[in-house]
Formats: C-alpha cells, sequence, structure tokens
C-alpha cells in the first residue's frame, strides 16, 4: 500500500496515504497480536473459564497490591530514616534524596521482584510490572508538568 | 465464508468499483479514488476480501530496484458475490443495495 504513494500527485495526499496505511496496518498487526495471543492462551491452558480468568485476576490483584505495599512503606518508612538516623544534618541540599524513596528503591525492588516471580507466579509478576511501569510513567508526567 | 462478511456501505463501495470492470487488475490508489475512501479504510477491506477468496492478489514489478506494486481483481466467487450484493441503477448511477446483509 506504500508503494502507491510513488503515484500520487500531491504531497499532503501522500502524507494522508502513507498515515492511513500506516494506521491499517497497524490495526491489523494489533488484532493478529492479539488474537494469537488468546488462542495461545486456549491452547496452553484449556478454556478460559471463570475459575481460570479469576485465578489469573487474582495474581494480578496481589501483584498490585504487594507494589503498592512496597511503595508505601518506602514513601512513608524510608523516605524518613535519613532524618532519624542524622538528626543532625542538613538534606535539603541533596535534593536527589527525595528521589530514592518514591521512585529508585521501589523502582529496584518491582524489577528484582518480577525478574524472580516472573517463571513461577507470572500473574503476580505482571502486576509487580504494571505498578512499576504506572509509577514510572506517574513520575514523568509529574516531572514535565511541574518541572 | 463469504456470508460471515461485515457488509459495510464502505465495503459495497469497493465491490462496486471492481465490479466496473471485473475481469481487470486494480491498484490501491485507483479504488481509492473511484471509491472516495481513504487508505486507512480501503486496505483493511481489502485485506478482508483476499482474507475471503473474493479477491485475487498479485504483485506488479514495475521498475527492478523499486518495491512492487499490489494488484487486486475479483475472483469467479468474488463476482458472484458482488453481483449477488450490488445492484445498479438504471439511470447511470450506481445503487447500492443491501441485500442480505449479514453481520
Amino acid at each position: 500500500m506504500l508503494r502507491e504513494i510513488d503515484f500520487i500527485e500531491s504531497d499532503w495526499v501522500s502524507l494522508w496515504w502513507a498515515l492511513g496505511g500506516t494506521s491499517a496496518m497497524l490495526r491489523h498487526s494489533i488484532t493478529n497480536t492479539i488474537s494469537n495471543w488468546l488462542t495461545r492462551q486456549r491452547d496452553r491452558g484449556g478454556e478460559w473459564t471463570l475459575k481460570s480468568v479469576g485465578k489469573k485476576a487474582a495474581g494480578l490483584t496481589s501483584g498490585i497490591a504487594i507494589s503498592v505495599a512496597v511503595l508505601a512503606f518506602s514513601v512513608l518508612g524510608l523516605a524518613r530514616l535519613p532524618r532519624a538516623l542524622f538528626p543532625a544534618r542538613n538534606f535539603s541540599q541533596l535534593p536527589w534524596l527525595g528521589w530514592l524513596p518514591v521512585l529508585v528503591i521501589p523502582e529496584t525492588v518491582f524489577a528484582i521482584a518480577v525478574v524472580a516471580l516472573w517463571s513461577k507466579r507470572r500473574n503476580a509478576a505482571s502486576g509487580i510490572l504494571l505498578s512499576g511501569v504506572a509509577l514510572a510513567v506517574h513520575v514523568i508526567v509529574h516531572v514535565t508538568t511541574h518541572g | 465464508m463469504a456470508s460471515r462478511l461485515r457488509l459495510s456501505p464502505q465495503t459495497l463501495q469497493v465491490l462496486d468499483a471492481f465490479l466496473e470492470a471485473p475481469r481487470d487488475w486494480k491498484y490501491g490508489y485507483d479504488i481509492s479514488r473511484n471509491t472516495g475512501l481513504k487508505s486507512g479504510t480501503l486496505y483493511p477491506i481489502l485485506m478482508r476480501l483476499a482474507d475471503r477468496k473474493l479477491l485475487e492478489t498479485s504483485w506488479e514489478t514495475v521498475e527492478p530496484g523499486k518495491p512492487p506494486r499490489h494488484l487486486y481483481r475479483l475472483t469467479p466467487d468474488g463476482l458472484r458475490f458482488a453481483r449477488e450484493h450490488v445492484t445498479h441503477g438504471v439511470a447511470g448511477s450506481r445503487v447500492l443495495a443491501l441485500r442480505g446483509v449479514k453481520s
């Protein structure tokens, strides 16, 4: 379909043709990928029963819950640790220190947990991965909007 | 197979464009100009019709070193299907009839 561009007279029409063709290919490949994935899942684990879907959802939810717990512990607990350990020190000169408990430590824990759990508890690992991605996206959006 | 095809007005437009010269090979851009459909709408329809063996496809090599151009033509089944679902108006204009449309 992109070969047709050579035969289109106007540049703008060519551009719209290319964008339309690209979106068609993208939609086609996404649909194919999802349908292949669903077929693979069906072949691997038999029918998609309510029980199996519930089990997957429970695994995913437990992964998200673990991530939220880790993040809460890190933000509420570890963030206060330096001041508790070194009360005399002024930490306002180290602005990067604030990122450790809210981003670096939780993301590191998430990454290690995902690698460790991926082969045996994939659903929980997926939940942790999802939370890690959500946290990273949140931080990126926060930094770009608030500077 | 063909009965499962979703016959949207756009799909009927494409079939109608093929019926103008049913034995001729057509390029995607020519069909787009005849029907007014954009590439993002046209190509999924062409792919669906080809998947259901209502269209046959071919590659035309125009110049060596350049990628070939895709061509489309109705198969005998496609011709029958198109004639069954697209009817022509008597006063020169083409009228699309949604006869026996199945989703």
